[in-house]
Order: structure tokens, then C-alpha cells, then sequence
């Protein structure tokens, strides 16, 4: 998201932008006049990259603290946070990242861990990083059909720690006798391309009130895909440092991939959408990637356990040219829109598949001013709040917008505030 | 891009070490391996006018935590109580520590860490003697076997009897702790 005024909203859309024509195809055929404002294009203006390689010059990068592990002042968490917070914008206020002591309690039979600050970056539930995007579209439409082909990419990683890890890592609970201490992983990763057809249009009403379907149907080929579900961890014994094999490690995975070059996945899937448009109300709901199970022909599926015969971790490698499958995530959105004179208010909540976001927003105009306001709640049901404000001169708008985000290791809120401008 | 928590990434490094720039401490109780093998007592007879009469336990495997392979050393230290525990004679002993990477180093005394340089206590005849073993700091004579899984600990009684009395009696490990600071290196 690089829109300064959906960012002063939390993320919500006020007009009939990229995003609801994606996720709702219906979007297509409603006139923009049905929700006013939205602009032709719009660039971003990336200050957090100046203040990124001001604080870190391109000339010292290798030496710089921040990427070198042998560094004394290197932190990992700083590094990830990095990592999942990319500094294209403006970070007034960063997360925190903990930079305290971790003690390791080691007896015979006793062994804790404790964090200290920390352990508020052990994560409580499921947590991971999920995509499911369309980095390239080209579908020109006549007469509300559409005909063309689209780039689509999915990857869903999530963990799991098992309770009696948590307890160890989060609440420095003591090892116990005879426990397994676990983690759960599952990782899918896939690519591709689709041709489609689509259909969108009026079907009752006129401009000022009318009802609009939309349909998109996709024949996915999918390029290269990797899945895996692995289960690892140890099981203490009846002492927790007692006799020559203390702990029993266990592991189990499951490893199924098509590379580049094998034959192409493929899957047939659908968009559905409808909008309502009625005076200054402008209601909708789209639904993505309905039914989108892709048969990949030529996989190879790899076993891989941990052999406590031989205390080593054995694969079995056998599988090959596997016919698998893998799905893609259905998203939703739906959203209203109301628009009275220079105020348009807004709502809409949605979902890819992992956790629903909630956005609720407004935009007051005042001759080429505009104040923005909005609040969020993210996929960790934390709320969000953001606010900003533009300045129309001509075709062009100067906006700028502050919202607050939890996507740090720690989870605690963090202020970014994005610049752009954008061309009416 | 759906961000949920954090990544696997991260997740590998929390599982690592997630202290960011801070060190990882380890409290190793020393004295709970050595007591449930019995080898936390060295028992001496040492016969009239001998000197330097050296006993010592076998040589017993600390745990330790694994995974801090590329960590640097900041200190080591090893704090205890050893109580000498003699029934007849007088004299005295001088007790030592020997800490490496393997059982066999413990015996060599070039490739050990050797601590406490001195720590010795007069004894008579049916007296118990507490002798506290002094924080030592190893910083400056440590090697990289703290970063190991394991380190190996070998106690050493050195009695020297200058009457005509046979001295007798046991050294007990009544407290060992070793504290290990690292700076974590995760990649």
C-alpha cells in the first residue's frame, strides 16, 4: 500500500480504487461517480528510504552494525523488524527491540529459560507471514467483457509452538519430565500465471441507483510450487540432563515441490462480486479465487523423520513424478460507501484467507483541503489508529498520512507516516 | 502481503537466542551432575611424612546448552563450597579443579583449565572444614569449550601429612556453580 490518503484511513478505500475493482470484479462497471475523488495515478514519495540510508550510508553498509553479525551492537531483532517492516515510509515512532540478557537455568535435572523482555516476541498463537497477490494484470475489457491474463503468487507460512514450548520460551516455566517440546510448521509456496475471461455490468437501475455483477473465471497454470508440513522437537526423559541421550529428538516432514521446468500445474477458479449503487450509497461484496485447487502432474514428494535407531534424521527420496494438489486461499471483501457534499465516510472488512481486518474510515473536504481519519483492526484483532490530511493545487493532490502498525517482533504499535502524491 | 505475527525467520532466531544484542547467561549447577554420581566425594588416606598425596574423582560430563557454537566468550566463572571432612591426622590439603572439553584433557594440565590456583586448609583429627571455592574468573585463560555442549569437570585433593598419624577423611563438593556469558552469535 503506498497511498497516503488510504493510509490516513487505515487502510481503507474511499473511492473505486485497485483494490475493489481486485477483490470485487463488480467494481469494474460502476461508474466512479459513484464514490468521487479517486485519482487517475498516484506516487509515492519514499522518505523512510532517505532516512533509512541516512542512518545507514550505502558506503558503510557492509560495515554497518545493523547487517553485520560480528558487530557488538548487532541485534537479529532489529534485522527482522527491518525485514517486515521494509522503510519505504517514515517511521515517527519504531518498535522496540529488546536487547536484554537471556538466562539459561542448567541442572541435572532442572533447565529453565528466561527471556526476560523477550518473551513478549514469542508469539502466544499461529503466527507466519501469508500472501496471496496479483503482481501483474492485463485484461481489457469491451462492452463489460473482459479477456486477458494475469501473474498470480501465494505463500503461506505459519508456525506453531506446541504449549509446553510456549510455556518454556514465554513464561519460563521449568522443563518437566517426560514432555515433548514441539513446534509445528507449514510452509506452501506457488506461483503462476492465469488467462481469463470476465463479464461485469449493470443488470437494474441507472447511475444513480443500480445494481452491478461482475465474474471472473481463471484457468490457473501454475509455474512452481513447494509445500511442506514438518513437526520437530525433544522429549525430555526422566531426568532432564540424566544418562548419555538426555533428550529425545523427534521430527517428522512432509516435502512436496514442483520445480521450474516440470509440467505446469493447473486449476480452474472463479472472482464473484455484485455492488449496489443507491444515491450516495455505494455498497459491495467480491469474492476471490472460489474453488482454485491446482493438480500439479509432476511433484516430487519427499518423508523425512528422525530415525532414533540411527540418531540421525533418514529421507526417503522415492517419490517421484507425484500427481499433488495445492489450493489457493479465498479472499473477501466487502465494503460501503457514503458520500454526502465534502464528506465521504466509509467501512469494509476483509479477508485472505488468514484472520479479518476490519476498517472504518472518513474524509472531510474543505475547498482543496481534505482531512482523514480511520481505525483498524488487523489480522491480530489489535486495533489501529491513523489520520492525515492532502492538499489538491490542479490536477495534483500532496497527501500525507500517519498510521499506526504492529508489525514487529514485539507486536506493540509502531507510527509511519507516508507521503504521496497523486494525479486527478 | 498478510502479515499474522512474525516469520519463520524469526522464528528461528527466537528459538536460537531472542536476546537481540544482549548476552546469554548460563547457571550451570556443577554440583547436581557431580552429586548424583557419587562423585562429589574424594575420599584420601595418606600415610606418615608424605607430601603432595593426590586423589582425585573421575572425571564427570556438565551439560551444557548447545548451540552457541560461534559465541564469543565473555566471562566464566565457577563459585562453590568444598568441605573437607577429616576423621584422623593432621595436615594439610589443597584442592583443585580441572575443566575441559573432553575426559582425557582433565588429566593434562597444559591442555585444562585449572582453577582454583590455591585454595588448601589445615585439618585435624575428627573436624569438618568448610573451604569456599572463590569466584574465579576463567575470562582470561578460557578457551572456546564453553561454547560446546559439554564441558568435563575433574576434582583434585592434594593432602600432604607431616606427623605420624595417617590422615584420613573425604573432600565433598558441597556447592559447584559455573556461570557462562556469551555473546550470542546467530549467523
Amino acid at each position: 500500500m503506498t497511498d497516503a490518503r488510504r493510509i490516513g484511513m487505515g487502510g481503507l478505500s474511499l473511492t473505486i480504487d485497485g483494490r475493489l475493482t481486485r477483490y470485487n470484479p463488480a467494481y469494474g462497471a460502476v461508474p466512479s461517480s459513484a464514490a468521487p475523488g479517486g485519482a487517475k495515478a498516484t506516487i509515492p514519495l519514499p522518505f523512510g528510504l532517505v532516512q533509512f540510508f541516512h542512518d545507514h550510508p550505502i558506503s558503510t553498509l557492509s560495515k554497518d552494525p545493523l547487517f553485520n553479525p560480528d558487530s557488538a551492537a548487532f541485534n537479529p531483532v532489529a534485522v527482522l523488524d527491518l525485514f517486515l517492516n521494509p522503510p519505504i515510509f517514515y517511521q515517527v515512532t519504531t518498535p522496540p527491540e529488546p536487547t536484554n540478557n537471556v538466562a539459561f537455568g542448567v541442572g541435572r535435572d532442572s533447565f529453565q529459560i528466561n527471556l526476560g523482555a523477550s518473551q513478549a516476541l514469542v508469539p502466544a498463537g499461529e503466527f507466519g507471514i501469508n500472501g496471496s497477490s496479483r503482481p501483474l494484470s492485463i485484461e481489457p475489457s469491451f462492452a463489460g467483457f473482459k479477456v486477458g491474463a494475469m501473474l498470480w503468487l501465494d505463500d503461506q507460512v505459519d508456525l506453531q509452538l506446541g504449549d509446553s514450548l510456549l510455556a518454556l520460551l514465554k513464561n519460563a516455566h521449568p522443563a518437566a519430565h517426560l514432555t515433548q517440546y514441539d513446534v509445528t510448521a507449514n510452509a506452501l509456496i506457488q506461483g503462476g500465471f492465469a488467462p481469463t475471461v470476465g463479464w461485469a455490468g449493470r443488470v437494474a437501475g441507472n447511475d444513480q441507483k443500480g445494481f452491478y455483477l461482475g465474474a471472473s473465471l481463471h484457468y490457473y497454470f501454475g509455474v512452481a510450487y513447494g509445500n511442506s508440513t514438518d513437526q520437530g522437537g525433544f522429549t525430555t526423559g526422566n531426568t532432564i540432563f540424566g544418562g548419555s541421550n538426555p533428550l529425545t529428538p523427534n521430527f517428522t516432514g512432509e516435502a512436496s515441490y514442483s520445480k521450474w521446468g516440470n509440467s505446469f500445474g493447473h486449476g480452474v477458479g472463479g472472482d464473484v462480486g455484485f455492488a449496489w449503487v443507491s444515491g450516495p450509497i455505494l455498497f459491495g461484496v467480491g469474492v476471490n479465487d472460489i474453488g482454485a485447487t491446482l493438480t500439479w502432474p509432476d511433484s516430487r514428494v519427499d518423508f523425512v523423520h528422525y530415525d532414533t535407531t540411527q540418531s540421525k534424521i533418514v529421507t526417503d527420496s522415492s517419490h517421484l513424478n507425484v500427481q499433488t494438489t495445492s489450493k489457493l486461499p479465498v479472499s473477501y471483501l466487502a465494503n460501503v460507501i457514503y458520500t454526502l457534499g465534502g464528506t465521504t465516510v466509509g467501512a469494509d472488512i476483509f479477508s485472505a484467507g488468514q484472520g479479518t481486518e476490519l476498517h472504518l474510515g472518513a474524509e472531510q473536504r474543505f475547498g482543496p483541503f481534505a482531512l482523514r481519519g480511520g481505525l483498524e483492526r488487523d489480522e491480530q484483532k489489535i486495533l489501529q489508529f491513523a489520520f492525515g490530511g492532502g492538499l489538491r493545487f490542479g490536477i495534483f493532490s500532496l497527501d500525507v498520512g500517519f498510521w499506526t502498525q504492529s508489525y514487529s517482533l514485539s507486536g506493540q504499535r509502531s507510527l509511519t507516516m507516508a507521503t504521496s502524491i497523486s494525479i486527478y | 502481503m498478510t502479515f499474522r505475527w512474525l516469520s519463520a525467520l524469526a522464528f528461528a532466531s527466537l528459538a536460537a537466542l531472542s536476546c537481540g544484542a544482549g548476552n546469554a547467561i548460563f547457571d550451570v549447577d556443577v554440583a547436581s551432575f557431580i552429586q548424583s554420581s557419587s562423585a562429589d566425594t574424594i575420599p584420601y588416606v595418606v600415610p606418615p611424612f608424605v607430601s603432595n598425596f593426590a586423589v582425585s574423582n573421575v572425571p564427570q560430563k556438565i551439560s551444557l546448552v548447545p548451540g552457541a557454537g560461534g559465541s564469543a566468550v565473555d566471562t566464566v566463572t565457577i563459585v562453590g563450597t568444598t568441605n573437607f571432612v577429616n576423621t584422623t591426622g593432621s595436615g594439610s590439603i589443597a584442592f583443585q579443579i580441572y575443566v575441559a572439553g573432553d575426559s582425557a584433557s582433565t588429566y593434562s594440565a597444559g591442555a585444562a583449565i585449572f582453577v582454583p590456583p590455591g585454595i588448601a586448609a589445615n585439618v585435624s583429627p575428627n573436624t569438618t572444614t568448610p573451604v569456599p571455592i572463590p569466584t574465579t574468573n576463567l575470562a582470561a585463560t578460557l578457551d572456546s569449550i564453553f561454547t560446546k555442549s559439554a564441558v568435563w569437570f575433574r576434582m583434585v585433593a592434594t593432602v600432604s601429612n607431616a606427623g605420624a598419624t595417617v590422615v584420613q577423611g573425604h573432600a565433598v563438593i558441597a556447592a559447584l556453580n559455573l556461570r557462562v556469558v556469551v555473546n550470542p552469535k546467530l549467523f
